[in-house]
């Protein structure tokens, strides 16, 4: 109620003030008219009502102060005063908005990737009850696992669910190569498609662009084979033309029927974040992947999941559906026989990146916000100096409205209020960078993802269109930096001290020492932060560089890679031939075939290795191998270091024999000869135990991850009946470019369907590998490069008032004898004092930054970022602090150039 | 502890005030605090009007714009059924304070 009627009387406000000086006259005049009536004249009556009354104005004003309690209409007030300063003092107002809006708009910008990657829902119909499956298991197996099942669990779960309507299945990308209608081999173009379940189009997808989407009798084995488009790849390939509807495309000597184009804004459903080129129904499954139908495995986890959450009452349906999952989830796996029991089932809000709740994930985010944040501190610490500098200049303006009655709560508050309004101005600005800088950063991506070959030129597509959350986030921030810079300076001048201000410029020398050691200590935090931008990056940067000349222990320039699977029904036969063919030629010096070619991660098998003494160690997950044709060796350059290879015979009958790498032999075998050790290994992961014997033993490498060695690495001979997933790896010789396209003419001769796109094993797998240090280099580069000269022009202009407000000094210095030289040096050496204790600090936060980076930035199946950088790198340590020292000095020098040139009359005259 | 003690004296005697004289305005509340208390209390007329405002704010207080015999209008002030209970514990709390005071007083 209470609040009601201040509300009531703010929105009245004129009507009440007048009625209050109605009032107040009114009192006046009945103490007058009573005065009369006592005897006095009417002069004097009114002058004693007067006086004992007080200031009707002051009177007035502190009744209205009662209302002020809202403090609204002084706040306009406030707000009005603060533009019109702004307007007043335009170079300030345009470097502190442009400082701020840098600041800011990095920021943003980077809060908007982070929108569209974890916070925004999938852009499909409805997303607000989607949810993505992911369960967990007893093993603390993270990643893929976590989210892929098998097609025959799928179904099960979709019979048995009761929790979840809508469950929806999308498998992997695939990658194959189609030919269009009417068009020959020659024209072939690779393609990415996912195959989904029935309901994936008219659960998630309006209204088809073009076309329809699959109808049920379309998704049974038997149907003719149908695909939908996406709309770029609708664009790209047959330039919008609806007549391309109805047209087929021959994959794997199979025709699918294109039926329709998925809508404009439809991406897929996340999980990678690009967008499939195609879609199909899942029966189609087998004409995609020849020799890998997966959709009678139950064993064979190929798809994700998606799915609905039945009522509208979010959380306790969640958990409810949850449980439920969880149950199936536990069925299925017992009717499996599966050892690694589920414990548990989430159901994530479905965005577009997937692992968004991993603690991974939400810790490089923490970190890379820290990081960026620091670029916003070092352009706030630039504006409170600024701040500081323009408050000494106002101070006959404080000082006069204090003793005109204006009470220090108030100062502060109008001060604030200015800061405020500096700070959305630059929040403003700071949007309109980040708008600019988020377009610069998609193109960027998008050209990124292009240039992986590996991804086959899939589209990435994050959705970087600003929502209320960034524009709040930005709003939070331009009223955060606005108290942050604005405070300290608010509360030193608001406290002004009266008399001494309101006196003529003179002996301010008590005040400066104060406030000169804030702002000393203002630059030498810049100094610090940009300090450790920059090492940081340098170490990065670094790690980078070393990677890029590490030896993996194995050729990857000259091998190149083509998948065998890409080719129709392949047949052992086939095989053969193509590797015969391949061999014959000049240009190449090796052909082998690989189940798991470096860089393409671990085998996720078990192995039970007789050690010593016939004690067996089980190794479970994460093991390391690879199942190879004979010539691996040869081809791939890895020497073997004892023992022998095996041979092809050994090879076609299956022979239990392997190849292990030196540190197997050295971990298991310590001292031993490794030749004729057994150990027994799960290849088909369905629990049928091979015996091996080492035969040989071959040097280490670095397969799986290029900053390590293989820990434990094993080679096994290939069976005929396994070269159905295998990857053919070609050296050659000379040139490897024209090699190369020698040996794709050749593999076209042999099999036109084949239609390879040969990578080397160096432009492929490796530079996926650095790409996580190669990204997170530049990005550090960035930061430095924004931070450097945010604190070069900070120290600047710092030395810059420092040099105006000594004039005076400066002329007596002078005149009493001091030389232009020394004038120029004192300057200097007083401001690189502060830079000098900043460096101190700096050199600590980077030696902090580095031992962090090196414990922290070691995930699990990623290089190390900083690979082969010490500790305390020399070369980035002590380069880079010279080289910011160096800009320090000139920033410093520029303007202390300046003092040199006062004339010492001039300055003793001025007052 | 003094503003707020001098305020809340204040508001009891303008309460008092108007639950002995229905409805008044500002100059009458000062006369008749002045006379009531024999001369002794005499209100600072800077603060009366502020303090008025505010127990109409919270409620205490209603008030109206009368016509008063051909001149000008003058604006009258009532007790509010809040502003009872609000004198209620006004009275009472002063009661108590002067209880602490008495006692402090003839601790020997």
């Amino acid at each position: 109620m209470k609040i009601i009627r201040r509300v009531w009387a703010f929105v009245n406000r004129s009507r009440v003030e007048s009625e209050i000086e109605e009032e107040l006259q009114c009192h006046l005049e009945m103490r007058a008219s009573d005065n009369l009536d006592d005897g006095m004249s009417p002069a004097q009556a009114v002058r004693e009502a007067r006086l004992r009354f007080g200031n009707p104005a002051a009177m007035k004003e502190r009744v209205q102060a009662v209302d002020f309690a809202l403090g609204l209409e002084s706040l306009w007030a406030d707000l009005r005063y603060a533009l019109r300063g702004c307007l007043r003092n335009p170079g300030i107002t345009l470097v502190a908005v442009l400082t701020l809006a840098l600041g800011i708009g990095v920021n943003t910008t980077f809060f908007a990737a982070f929108d569209g990657i974890a916070l925004k829902p999938l852009p499909v119909k409805d997303a607000q009850g989607l949810v993505r499956f992911e369960q967990w298991f007893q093993s603390g197996t993270t990643g893929d696992p976590q989210f892929l099942v098998s097609w025959p669990e799928y179904l099960y779960y979709r019979t048995h669910t009761r929790a979840l309507s809508d469950l929806i299945a999308a498998s992997r990308l695939i990658s194959v190569v189609g030919i269009p209608e009417g068009a020959t081999t020659a024209s072939s173009i690779t393609l990415q498609g996912q195959v989904v379940s029935d309901n994936y189009f008219p659960s998630l997808a309006g209204n088809a662009a073009a076309g329809r989407y699959f109808l049920p009798e379309e998704s049974k084995p038997e149907s003719v084979p149908a695909m939908v488009l996406s709309y770029p790849f609708w664009q790209r390939q047959f330039q919008g033309d609806p007549t391309a509807i109805g047209k087929t495309l021959k994959v794997n000597g199979q025709a699918f029927t294109i039926i329709g184009v998925a809508p404009k804004e439809f991406i897929g459903s996340g999980a990678p974040p690009l967008v499939p080129d195609f879609w199909a129904p899942a029966a189609m499954q087998a004409y995609l992947e020849p020799g890998h139908a997966w959709l009678e495995q139950p064993k064979d986890a190929q798809v994700q999941l998606l799915g609905r959450l039945n009522s509208t009452r979010a959380d306790s349906t969640r958990s409810q559906a949850e449980a439920e999952m969880l149950l199936l989830a536990q069925q299925w796996g017992q009717s499996q026989q599966r050892t690694d029991k589920t414990i548990a089932v989430t159901l994530n809000r479905a965005t577009f990146f997937g692992e968004t709740n991993a603690l991974w994930f939400r810790g490089v985010v923490a970190m890379l916000m820290g990081v960026i944040g620091l670029i916003l501190l070092i352009a706030c610490a630039n504006l409170t100096n600024m701040l500081m500098a323009r408050g000494t200049m106002r101070r006959h303006e404080i000082a006069v409205r204090r003793a005109l009655g204006a009470t220090r709560k108030r100062l502060l508050r109008q001060l604030l209020t200015e800061s405020l309004v500096l700070g959305l101005l630059g929040g403003a600005c700071g949007l309109l960078v980040s708008y600019w800088a988020s377009h610069l950063l998609q193109v960027i991506l998008q050209q990124l993802v292009q240039s992986l070959a590996v991804l086959g030129g899939a589209a990435f597509s994050i959705n970087l269109a600003p929502d209320f959350r960034v524009f709040a986030y930005t709003l939070f921030l331009s009223l955060l930096t606005g108290v942050l810079f604005g405070m300290v300076p608010a509360l030193r001048f608001s406290k002004s001290d009266g008399t001494s201000a309101l006196k003529v410029e003179g002996a301010t020398a008590g005040q400066q020492t104060s406030r000169s050691r804030l702002r000393n200590l203002l630059v030498a935090g810049q100094f610090a932060a940009s300090l450790f931008l920059l090492i940081s990056a340098g170490l990065l940067l670094q790690g980078l560089r070393r990677s890029l000349s590490v030896d993996p222990g194995f050729e990857t320039k000259r091998v190149f890679f083509v998948g065998l699977n890409t080719g129709p029904q392949p047949s052992v036969e086939k095989q053969r031939q193509i590797m015969d063919e391949l061999r014959a030629m000049p240009e190449v010096a090796g052909v082998a075939a690989s189940i798991k070619p470096p860089g393409t991660g671990t085998f996720g098998r078990q192995a039970i290795i007789e050690g010593d003494k016939g004690a067996e160690v089980n190794v479970q997950g994460g093991l390391l191998g690879d199942i190879v044709s004979p010539d691996y060796f040869q081809t791939m350059q890895v020497p073997i270091v004892r023992g022998r290879i095996f041979t092809s015979q050994e090879a076609e009958r299956g022979a239990g024999v392997a190849v292990v790498s030196a540190s197997t032999a050295r971990q298991f075998w310590p001292g031993q000869d490794p030749l004729g050790k057994r150990f027994r290994l799960d290849l088909k992961a369905n629990n049928t135990w091979q015996e091996f014997e080492v035969v040989g033993v071959a040097r280490d490498a670095r397969n799986a991850n290029l900053t390590r060695i293989d820990p434990v690495f094993f080679y096994v001979p290939e069976p005929p009946d396994q070269f159905a997933g295998s990857t053919l790896l070609i050296r050659v010789k000379g040139d490897p470019a024209n090699s190369a396209r020698a040996v794709v003419d050749a593999l076209n001769t042999v099999d036109p369907k084949l239609q390879p796109n040969l990578v080397s094993l160096e432009d492929g797998h490796m530079r996926l590998q650095r790409l996580l240090s190669q990204m997170l280099g530049e990005f550090a580069g960035l930061l430095a490069c924004l931070a450097v000269p945010l604190a070069g022009v900070g120290i600047y202009g710092v030395v810059a008032y420092l040099v105006s407000q000594r004039t005076r000094e400066i002329g007596i210095r002078m005149a009493l004898g001091a030389t232009r030289g020394g004038v120029l040096r004192l300057i200097l050496r007083q401001s690189m004092r502060p830079v000098a204790i900043g460096a101190g600090i700096g050199f600590v936060l980077s030696i902090a930054a580095s031992s962090a980076l090196h414990a922290f930035l070691v995930l699990p199946g990623v290089p190390d970022v900083l690979f082969g950088v010490s500790f305390l790198d020399p070369e980035v340590f002590l380069g880079l602090s010279l080289f910011l020292a160096a800009v320090a000095l000139t920033a410093s020098y520029i303007p202390a150039r300046r003092a040199m040139r006062v004339d010492p009359m001039a300055a003793l005259r001025y007052e | 502890m003094a503003r707020n003690d001098l305020q809340g004296t204040l508001d009891l005697l303008v309460l008092k005030t108007l639950a002995q004289i229905p409805a008044l305005h500002g100059y009458g509340i000062v006369l008749h605090i002045q006379r009531a208390s024999r001369d002794i209390l005499q209100v600072e007329e800077g603060s009366l009007y502020p303090a008025l405002h505010r127990m109409e704010l919270s409620g205490w207080l209603s008030s109206e714009w009368v016509a008063s015999e051909g001149k000008r209008r003058a604006r009258f002030y009532k007790l509010t059924v809040a502003g009872r209970k609000q004198l209620a514990a006004a009275e009472e709390s002063w009661e108590q304070l002067m209880v602490g005071v008495q006692a402090m007083r003839s601790f020997a």
